[in-house]
């Protein structure tokens, strides 16, 4: 009998009390991720509606002067990196962190902006640049600190900080999924700016995919030649572009925030699983101690009375 | 009966109007504009401010648009905006604090005055709407 029946006793309580808390967790993850979810679907009518208006405006000013639409020799890169404040949420912010880094050729040519505290630890430690970091935010992600992000990055890119940037995040596709997406937001291509819309569509196949932003194209066609603009389409387009990226963030931190708390529900509900059967395990393990104290304690009175005869 | 036409009002937090109205005004950034049926299709801009849409008979609705862009195309009329409010999800006191701390922050030069100015419009059009 190596264990003592103390020992295994309190073992069980721990793991319990263990218990009790991932199922917390998961309780409140579902919670929020309900929450979020709701946050994500309300946004798709606007998204969808705003990337119609802005393709039809560039369609419209054709090839643009705008600077944030002309593509320039890439010596550095910025990255937006949407990330979680708090752990234990399975690979949630791990993924993320990997995708950027192999993303990242040179680290000295890297401008980092973190949302979430666990991928700014992440990218410190490892001794990046991380020249913005915001905080307290990721878990319910509003249009004001998308456009405080999207400005300041905006204005770097302008200032020709870096010559790209790019918006790490992840991909919402069901509870039990969710994928690390890396997508550039500027410079802005125009004529991928149909395919943006990919964020969304989660649950629609690839050829609806293609099917729809036909659609939307030949609309625009149709339309085009009584359509006013005022002011000019250039001009339009410059209050256009930062409006668009903004959302595009605030979608991104979105679809992170139900990512997040849906990685989370998925690691708490296996670390339940887990902990019900170590609990399991060891009450059978107890019983047996238990009875194999008894047993002993028996045979000791039998023998103890036999000798007494 | 006035000629109606489809206007939805969309905000990233939602579709906050979906209906038909007789008639819009909103605030572009050179003045305000009425939205009529049948107007020639159109994308502008518009500002911070308010709004007042008539819907039908002696059914007039207000509320306050907080920046956006507004389309009109044959079939509807679409104003993407940051945010609306109607009048009733509107705090006035809060307003009122909010454009009290935007006119110091102005004066300030701590701040960013940009953004100051940019909340003392919004405090603007909200108390507005309400003290009609």
């Amino acid at each position: 009998m190596a264990e003592n029946i103390q020992d295994i006793k309190r073992r069980i309580r721990s793991v319990n009390s263990t218990k009790q808390i991932t199922h917390a967790m998961e309780l409140v993850a579902s919670a929020k991720l309900r929450k979020s979810r709701e946050l994500a679907e309300r946004r798709r009518p606007y998204f969808e509606a705003m990337i119609e208006s802005m393709s039809r405006i560039v369609e419209k000013s054709g090839t643009t002067k705008n600077i944030f639409m002309n593509q320039r020799e890439v010596k550095k890169i910025a990255y937006i990196i949407i990330n979680g404040d708090k752990g234990l949420a399975g690979g949630y912010n791990v993924n993320v962190a990997k995708l950027v880094e192999g993303h990242i050729e040179n680290k000295e040519n890297a401008v980092l902006y973190t949302v979430g505290s666990r991928g700014r630890d992440y990218f410190r430690n490892r001794d990046y640049n991380i020249q913005g970091e915001f905080l307290g935010i990721s878990e319910s992600p509003n249009l004001f600190n998308a456009k405080e992000i999207t400005a300041l990055v905006m204005e770097g890119f302008k200032n020709g900080e870096y010559d790209e940037v790019y918006l790490v995040y992840t991909n919402f596709v069901s509870i039990m999924s969710q994928l690390p997406h890396l997508m550039k937001i500027l410079p802005m291509d125009a004529d991928e700016l149909k395919p943006t819309g990919e964020i969304e569509e989660d649950k629609e196949s690839e050829d609806l995919k293609i099917l729809r932003s036909g659609e939307i194209e030949v609309k625009a066609l149709k339309d085009l030649t009584i359509m006013r603009y005022e002011p000019e389409p250039d001009e339009l387009l410059e209050y256009f572009i930062p409006y668009f990226i903004t959302n595009t963030v605030y979608g991104a931190m979105v679809e992170g925030a139900a990512s997040e708390q849906a990685a989370r529900r998925i690691a708490m509900e296996s670390a339940t699983t887990n902990a019900n059967d170590i609990i399991d395990a060891l009450t059978l393990k107890y019983n047996r101690v238990r009875q194999a104290e008894i047993t002993q304690e028996i045979s000791e009175i039998v023998s103890g009375a036999e000798a007494l005869k | 009966m006035a000629e109606t036409f489809r206007l939805k009002i969309i905000a990233p937090t939602g579709v906050f109007y979906d209906g038909d109205v007789e008639r819009i005004v909103i605030r572009g950034t050179e003045g305000e504009f009425a939205i009529l049926a049948e107007h020639t299709p159109l994308t502008t801009i518009i500002a911070v401010g308010t709004f007042y849409m008539i819907v039908g008979v002696k059914n007039i609705k207000s509320g306050t648009l907080l920046g956006g862009i507004v389309t009109i195309n044959p079939r509807e009329t679409i104003i993407l905006t940051d945010a609306a409010e109607w009048p009733e999800d509107i705090d006035l006191n809060r307003a009122k604090e909010a454009k009290e701390r935007a006119q110091q922050r102005i004066k300030d030069e701590k701040f960013d005055t940009a953004r100051a100015q940019a909340a003392l419009e919004r405090s603007i059009a909200r108390i507005s709407i309400l003290e009609k």
